[in-house]
């Protein structure tokens, strides 16, 4: 299970392993902080959110086959993949709000199932391989190394979008709302903030953030309906190890887990780099279940 | 006892998994294009059962192989007067859901015939239960050597090569090619039996130079760390035994974007939807393992007669599984027409007597072990210079590797039935 040989790795290749860090962690993080914020505020444990970026993915792939310029898919998948969202908490999540994390972990599993379901109705089962935009499809010169232009703006998209969530958290009204829902849920709802209408919208943007991610990364890893498997429970890692509902300790954890896994995989082993991710989970919620930061909640 | 909440969430959470495994059921019993639909009528038809994954990462494996079994069932019409035909069960890829489904398609559906396989997990929890499933069981795509090695059975048999022929295959492509034959290779495999057999296999062929082995786990979404220790050896080739249903398609992508040209050579080749995916960065690539080609209908009447009816029934051409599938269920359809009865006993042995000119030539399987005396292609993939029923790219056959030459790699003494 031993990784590569560590005798021949030169500065060239670790600089270019630690951009590849810092993008995998940055998209871990945009997926990760829809589902922070769906716990945080709602308590659902949404185990649709893989389905969700697997949907945004191939949404990408359709609209970008079709000549939409790529920017504007994005744009659309993650208006169209909110809507989505907010549907599904109005129709089926609220059902079993206030109730036990248990039953949000059925509900969700059994959406998960029928979201992949109708993904692979619509889309075959194939994996669809999306080209890269033209102006992206380069590699170019960084840090003393080449590195393919497109997986540096999805890093700075995604960065960029994850810094406009913290902001929106922080200044605005809404995200006040959020914010004291998620510290105070009595307390907030005494003073008149409505947690029902509130949670359709963090729903709508936990899922718009989950195929935003998916969309970004549909150049690198494909389309598929099960594309978001995988980066489900690297998702999961991370929210358990930031703290669940932290969303600051999402976006640390996001990147941990991103240079974790990338310096895993090629000193040790990928399977190995894997389970020793799975410990630090078990470590986080044994010593600090709060999360890194210690601001998350303890269910 | 469950509170009234928690059952209903329980009811509600079930309601919306049994729609979706009745949705994706559905759209795997009809096909993802024009594909038929399975009929059964009782015991008045022979009735051939079909594992195969029809959802995950395997399915557009399992669903060319449906597609090309159920066409060679459909095409060769009736047994002793009654009706051939087909059902389909959902492996996901998972040896025990496999050994469930055969059990349900024999035992409540009577299936006389399990035809299948997409990967050798499969087929080998099968075989461990085949003496209670009762029925012959053909194999169209495991490639473990085991599968009639050392855990063969009489009921197994298998119509594909196995892992150790693709390697000669690949050995005797890399001797004839000058241009590979001097290149070094890094190799990389899924951290997994076939994976790690795979490099052992191709590591140990005579004259090799392996510069580095690199391993990932089955289902990797990104290869960036793997791609950055493969940037700057361009003299060298890259060997890719990667699983072809998602995993060898986006290495393949993610290495062009990474700039990286250098050859890479899959040993079994690609599916052709998969080349239709990758588009101009799938050209070039090599292998010496392909298990058939559609544009093999050049020379071939029979091969260009089945391409002609897949494209007309499902749309696309057929990729190599699905060409084997034919042939393989073509031939186990002939020893089943053939049997004196559909009594196991019978029709085992009309199996080990069957010989059919396929669309891949002469076929029979060996009856010490049951493995199928077939051949290999080496092929390119080329751009073509113009659309070939439907198709921009395919795998041009360079060398038929014929079955004397590939036999010895496989010695059926491994095998004690």
């Amino acid at each position: 299970m031993c990784g590569d040989d560590i005798q021949d790795k030169g500065v060239g290749e670790m600089v270019a392993q630690l951009l590849n860090g810092v993008v995998l962690g940055s998209l871990l993080t945009l997926m990760s902080l829809g589902l922070t914020l769906i716990f945080g505020l709602g308590r659902v444990i949404n185990l649709a959110h893989g389905a969700l970026y697997s949907f945004g993915a191939l949404l990408t792939f359709t609209l970008a086959a079709n000549g939409v310029p790529f920017l504007f898919v994005l744009a659309i998948v993650t208006l169209v993949a909110s809507a989505l969202g907010g549907l599904l908490d109005v129709a089926v999540v609220a059902r079993i709000r206030n109730r036990p994390e248990l039953h949000s972990l059925l509900l969700t599993f059994g959406m998960g199932l029928a979201i992949t379901g109708i993904l692979q109705r619509i889309w075959g089962a194939d994996p669809r391989m999306l080209p890269v935009p033209g102006f992206l499809s380069r590699t170019i010169p960084i840090f003393g190394v080449t590195y393919p232009s497109f997986r540096l703006f999805a890093c700075v998209l995604a960065i960029a979008i994850s810094v406009l969530v913290l902001v929106v958290l922080r200044y605005s009204a809404w995200g006040l709302k959020v914010r004291a829902i998620n510290d105070h849920p009595q307390m907030a709802m005494s003073l008149g903030i409505n947690r029902k209408v509130l949670m359709v919208s963090v729903f709508a943007v936990g899922s718009g953030l989950a195929a935003l991610a998916g969309g970004l990364s549909a150049p690198i890893s494909g389309a598929s309906p099960v594309i978001g498997d995988t980066i489900l429970i690297q998702a999961f890692l991370v929210i358990v190890i930031g703290g669940l509902g932290s969303v600051r300790g999402s976006v640390v954890a996001g990147f941990l887990v991103g240079f974790a896994t990338v310096l895993g995989e090629t000193y040790i082993g990928g399977q190995t780099a894997l389970l020793l991710l799975f410990v630090a989970v078990i470590a986080t919620l044994s010593v600090m279940p709060k999360g890194i930061l210690g601001e998350g909640r303890v269910v | 006892m469950l509170s009234t909440h928690l059952r209903k969430t329980i009811f509600i959470s079930a309601s919306i998994s049994s729609l979706a495994l009745l949705a994706t059921s559905c759209a795997a019993a009809s096909g993802g294009t024009s594909g038929g639909k399975s009929v059964t009528s009782g015991g008045k038809s022979v009735k051939v059962g079909i594992y195969v994954p029809l959802t995950g990462a395997q399915a557009p494996l399992g669903i060319d192989m449906r597609d090309g079994t159920a066409l060679a069932v459909e095409q060769f019409g009736e047994i002793g007067g009654k009706p051939v035909t087909w059902m389909a069960a959902d492996t996901q890829g998972n040896a025990a859901v496999a050994l469930s489904m055969a059990q349900k398609m024999v035992q409540t559906d009577g299936v006389n015939l399990l035809v299948g396989g997409t990967n050798s997990s499969e087929t080998l929890a099968l075989a461990a239960q085949a003496k209670r499933l009762d029925v012959p069981i053909i194999a169209i795509n495991s490639q473990a050597v085991s599968v009639t090695g050392a855990s063969c059975s009489r009921y197994v048999f298998r119509t594909n090569p196995n892992d150790a022929m693709t390697a000669a295959a690949n050995a005797i492509l890399l001797k004839s090619d000058p241009d590979l034959a001097n290149k070094s290779w890094d190799v990389v495999v899924h951290d997994n039996v076939w994976g790690r057999s795979n490099a052992a296999a191709f590591e140990a062929l005579p004259g090799i130079k392996i510069d580095s082995t690199i391993i990932r786990p089955v289902g990797t979404t990104d290869w960036s760390t793997a791609l950055t220790e493969l940037k700057g050896n361009d003299k060298a080739g890259i060997y890719a035994a990667l699983l072809v249903g998602a995993d060898l398609p986006r290495f393949i992508n993610q290495t062009r974007a990474f700039g990286i040209t250098r050859t890479i050579l899959p040993p079994l080749g690609m599916p052709d939807s998969m080349l239709a995916e990758l588009g101009a960065k799938s050209v070039g690539l090599r292998t010496g393992g392909l298990f058939g080609s559609w544009m093999l209908a050049d020379k071939n009447p029979a091969m260009k007669q089945f391409v002609e009816a897949f494209v007309t029934k499902y749309d696309r051409v057929p990729s190599p599984m699905a060409i084997q599938a034919y042939q393989g269920t073509w031939w186990a359809l002939k020893g089943l027409k053939d049997s004196p009865s559909l009594n196991s006993s019978d029709v085992i042995k009309s199996l080990e007597a069957t010989r059919v000119d396929g669309i891949l030539g002469a076929f029979g399987v060996r009856a010490k072990d049951h493995q199928g005396e077939i051949g290999m292609y080496a092929a390119e993939v080329v751009k073509l210079d113009k659309k070939t029923y439907g198709a921009t790219y395919a795998w041009k056959v360079t060398t038929t590797v014929p079955w004397d030459k590939l036999a010895a790699a496989t010695p059926s003494d491994q095998c004690k039935m």
